[in-house]
């Protein structure tokens, strides 16, 4: 595990009486691609919730660049997500009041770009993501396809260190699914991003570098490609 | 900071201009607060009118204490009907060192006569009515000696006053014992304008508060970015500022285009005139910075029990009994007010009527406060029934937040129509009963009464149109399940009746509760005035019987746009 970016220790975390994490260790290393599969239900939303810092584990640790993130106050923790990660999920993250451009300027706006500079920065994000004719649309007005390369734009316009999909294409058709997981992977690598992607789409797996199963809370198969 | 506010700002934009229900949501949102505002500045502005009118009611008082080396007016009051509305006026007859009341520049010789400007209008146009006043005009009387524009009023000089008459000796003029308004009247004046102001600012409260999960949703997505907790807090704040601004700025023009058509118009006794109706600059501040205040305190206060976090928006419901507890402060409030009266403890007027006003604006707070707890309990043991009321209950059940939003929102405004109509009533049969009841507070008595009509129309009005915002925004927060809902092939027959009962049932509870709180209010106001009540039960019906059809007919209309909006999604999502 040397040479982690981000690594998990035995993280357990129940909700009343549903275990959803069964302690389970994870490990990611700087740029590296990693698909998280598994059933539904198995615990891969959590572990990525624990691994960002936004849900704390009951138990075990979370380790990144040499802070534990359970003792970050939260202020430091918001710092993390503005700068260092990034990201995308199944629906419902882009803001509909404001234009996808917007959306993308919007990370940059919080840590306080000014407007031009911010959406400058955009611009080349959704170029670079292949949806600059949706910049002065609203999310929805755009493809579930173009939504879903938006969020990935403005998930990565700050340049994150490690960005954390959960299921950033599920509600697409598996065509237009592939071309996005494509789209992201290939400017994530290009830009030296560490993915964490939970999926369940087995044509996955010709995306990552690596890919490990969940199952009950557990990681069951480790496996290296 | 400004970067912050500057995205709670855009935000605020972008909600007007999103999908077809969000704007009319927004739109919807800033007319009503508009026509509150707009409301509240005229009740600001009349507070004047009544103030004034009353000081230049004791300005011609006469006071009757002899007075060293003034030779007195006598005077007899003069008062006769006239096609509706009374001319009154003094027959005078004094010396060159009598006092002259003011409004005029001399006392009128003996067939002399002063007129007010709208008198003098009359008897230009009506010969008939010119042949009852014999005398000359020996000019118009100034404003300062009349109580408002429209009085028709006189001074006739005479040389032998009447004598099957009271006859007043005068030796100046301006007591203010005798013509300011009474305590009593101050009780009912300022009784009712609370009761009928006070839902205004429930309203503004609850409508600036609205969208409360959508904007959720969106603070949790920007903590998602890494906004840190203030930082949410300084965007929610602007955002709603700048619905408030919106809302304001149209207030402000309503007021000043409505404000330049009122003058002249006539209402019952009551003349306005459009001089008279200009807050003074300080209170026309006032009213803004209240509005502001409200709507950005009731988000920041609904965001208090909010915790927003990345993932979602999770409400700190903490213990029932604490919630009740909390909702009960209002109403043990009122109860507080109103203990030293009735333990005998307070006697001064002024006092009196602080401490009933106080209670009558906590007891209106109450209310909305109190019903969403009662709904609930009230829903909890329903159950069967067609499907479409199945559906209905369960989600009561489940969530009661806007509907009994909705419920709060009528309560107030029927409770207090219905209190202010009761207290109106009850006081206009009190004075009609009382012989010694002078002329001047006779009309001034029926000024009130029209002026409060015209509040209680308005803020009626204000009402109907918050209760459309509130309906529709509920249509809005149910979108996604009534899609679900069509999607799985329930028929939309189905759906709208069960739409439909979703706010009947809540309403159908809260007219009963408004109906017993505003008769309560009414009872406890007329006890402290020493007046029975008297019950409209007319009016009370009309007005609940229009709040319930505007639920209906808001939910009615606003089904078909609910149903293109799903269809949309359907279509989007495939
Ligand atoms: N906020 C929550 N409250 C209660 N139970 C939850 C919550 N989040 C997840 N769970 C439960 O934890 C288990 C794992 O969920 P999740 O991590 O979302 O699985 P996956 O993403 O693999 O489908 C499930 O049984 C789920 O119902
Ligand atoms: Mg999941």
């Amino acid at each position: 595990m040397t040479g982690a970016l981000l690594a998990a220790v035995e993280l357990h975390k129940s909700f009343g009486s549903t275990r959803a994490l069964a302690g389970v260790s994870f490990s990611i290393a700087a740029g590296e691609v990693v698909a998280v599969m598994g059933p539904s239900g198995s615990g891969k939303s959590t572990l990525l919730h624990c691994l960002s810092g936004i849900l704390a584990p009951d138990e075990g640790t979370v380790t990144y660049d040499g802070h534990e993130l359970g003792r970050l106050p939260d202020a430091q923790r918001s710092l993390l997500r503005r700068t260092d990660f990034g990201f995308v999920f199944q629906f419902g993250q882009l803001v509909p009041e404001l234009t996808c451009l917007e959306n993308v300027a919007l990370p940059l706006r919080l840590a306080g770009a000014k407007r031009k500079i911010a959406e400058l920065a955009a611009v080349e994000w959704l170029e670079r993501l292949g949806v600059a004719d949706t910049a002065r649309k609203r999310p929805p007005d755009t493809s579930g396809g173009q939504s879903q390369r938006v969020a990935v734009a403005r998930a990565l316009v700050t340049g994150p260190k490690v960005l954390f999909a959960d299921e950033p294409t599920g509600a697409l058709d598996s065509l237009s699914g592939e071309r996005v997981l494509k789209a992201m992977t290939d400017v994530a690598r290009a830009s030296g991003t560490a993915i964490v992607l939970v999926t369940h789409e087995s044509r996955v797996a010709a995306y990552a570098d690596r890919e490990v199963v969940v199952r009950d809370g557990r990681i069951r198969v480790s496996e290296w490609q | 900071m400004n970067a912050d506010m500057a995205i709670g700002i855009r935000l605020a934009v972008g909600r007007g201009m999103g999908s077809r229900l969000a704007v009319v949501r927004f739109v919807l949102v800033v007319l009503d607060i508009g026509l509150c505002v707009a409301v509240l500045l005229f009740a600001a502005a009349a507070i004047d009118t009544i103030g004034s009118s009353s000081d230049r009611e004791a300005a011609r008082a006469p006071v009757l204490d002899k007075r060293a080396g003034v030779t007195p007016l006598s005077l007899v009051n003069i008062s006769s009907a006239y096609r509706g509305s009374s001319i009154s006026g003094r027959q005078v007859r004094g010396g060159p060192l009598s006092p002259v009341p003011p409004g005029v520049p001399a006392i009128p010789g003996p067939g002399e006569v002063f007129v007010s400007p709208e008198l003098a209008r009359l008897l230009d146009s009506d010969p008939a009515l010119r042949a009852r006043f014999g005398g000359t005009r020996a000019g118009l009387i100034e404003p300062s000696g009349l109580v408002d524009a429209g009085e028709l009023y006189f001074y006739e000089g005479v040389d032998r006053l009447p004598d099957d008459r009271d006859i007043t000796t005068a030796y100046a003029f301006g007591d203010e014992r005798r013509g300011g308004t009474t305590p009593a009247e101050m009780i009912l004046v300022s009784g009712v304008a609370v009761v009928l102001l006070a839902p205004l600012l429930v309203f503004i409260a609850c409508v600036g508060r609205l969208g409360g999960v959508e904007r959720d949703q969106r603070l949790a997505t920007l903590r998602l970015l890494g906004a840190t907790a203030p930082q949410v807090r300084r965007i929610a704040a602007a955002e709603s500022l700048a619905g408030a601004v919106a809302g304001l700025a149209v207030g402000v023009a309503m007021f000043f285009a409505v404000h330049r058509r009122v003058d002249g118009l006539q209402v019952g006794n009551f003349r306005f005139s459009a001089a008279d109706f200009v807050p003074p600059w300080w209170r026309f501040a006032l009213v803004l910075l209240i509005v502001l205040v409200l709507v950005v305190g009731a988000v920041l206060l609904g965001m208090r029990s909010t915790v927003v976090e990345p993932l979602s928006v999770t409400r700190d419901s903490g213990a029932p009994m604490r919630r009740l507890r909390w909702r009960l402060l209002p109403a043990a409030s009122g109860v507080a007010f109103l203990l030293p009266i009735a333990l005998d403890l307070v006697h001064e007027n002024k006092d009196v009527t602080m401490l009933v006003s106080c209670a009558i604006a906590s007891a209106l707070v109450a209310i909305p406060v109190l019903l969403p707890w009662l709904v609930e309990r009230a829903v909890a043991p329903l159950t069967g029934g067609l499907p479409s009321w199945q559906l209905a209950v369960r989600r009561l059940q489940v969530d009661s937040g806007t509907p009994s939003r909705v419920v709060g929102g009528i309560a107030v405004v029927l409770a207090a129509a219905v209190g202010g109509q009761t207290i109106i009533t009850s006081v206009a049969g009190l004075h009609a009963g009382t012989p010694d009841l002078s002329e001047l507070q006779a009309h001034r008595l029926s000024g009130y009464t029209d002026g409060l009509y015209l509040l209680s129309a308005f803020t009626l009005l204000a009402a109907g149109a918050s209760l459309l915002v509130l309906v529709v925004q509920q249509l809005g927060e149910r979108r996604r399940a009534v899609a679900a809902l069509s999607a799985i092939g329930v028929p939309w027959q189905v759906i709208g009746r069960s739409l439909l009962w979703q706010n009947l049932i809540p309403i159908g509870f809260g007219v009963l509760v408004a109906n017993l709180a505003g008769a309560g209010l009414a009872v406890a106001t007329l006890h402290v005035l020493g007046a029975p009540a008297v019950f409209d039960w007319r009016f009370a019906g009309a007005v609940s019987i229009g709040a319930v059809l505007t639920v209906c007919f808001a939910t009615v209309l606003g089904i078909p746009v609910l149903r293109a909006s799903a269809r949309l999604d359907a279509l989007r999502s495939e």
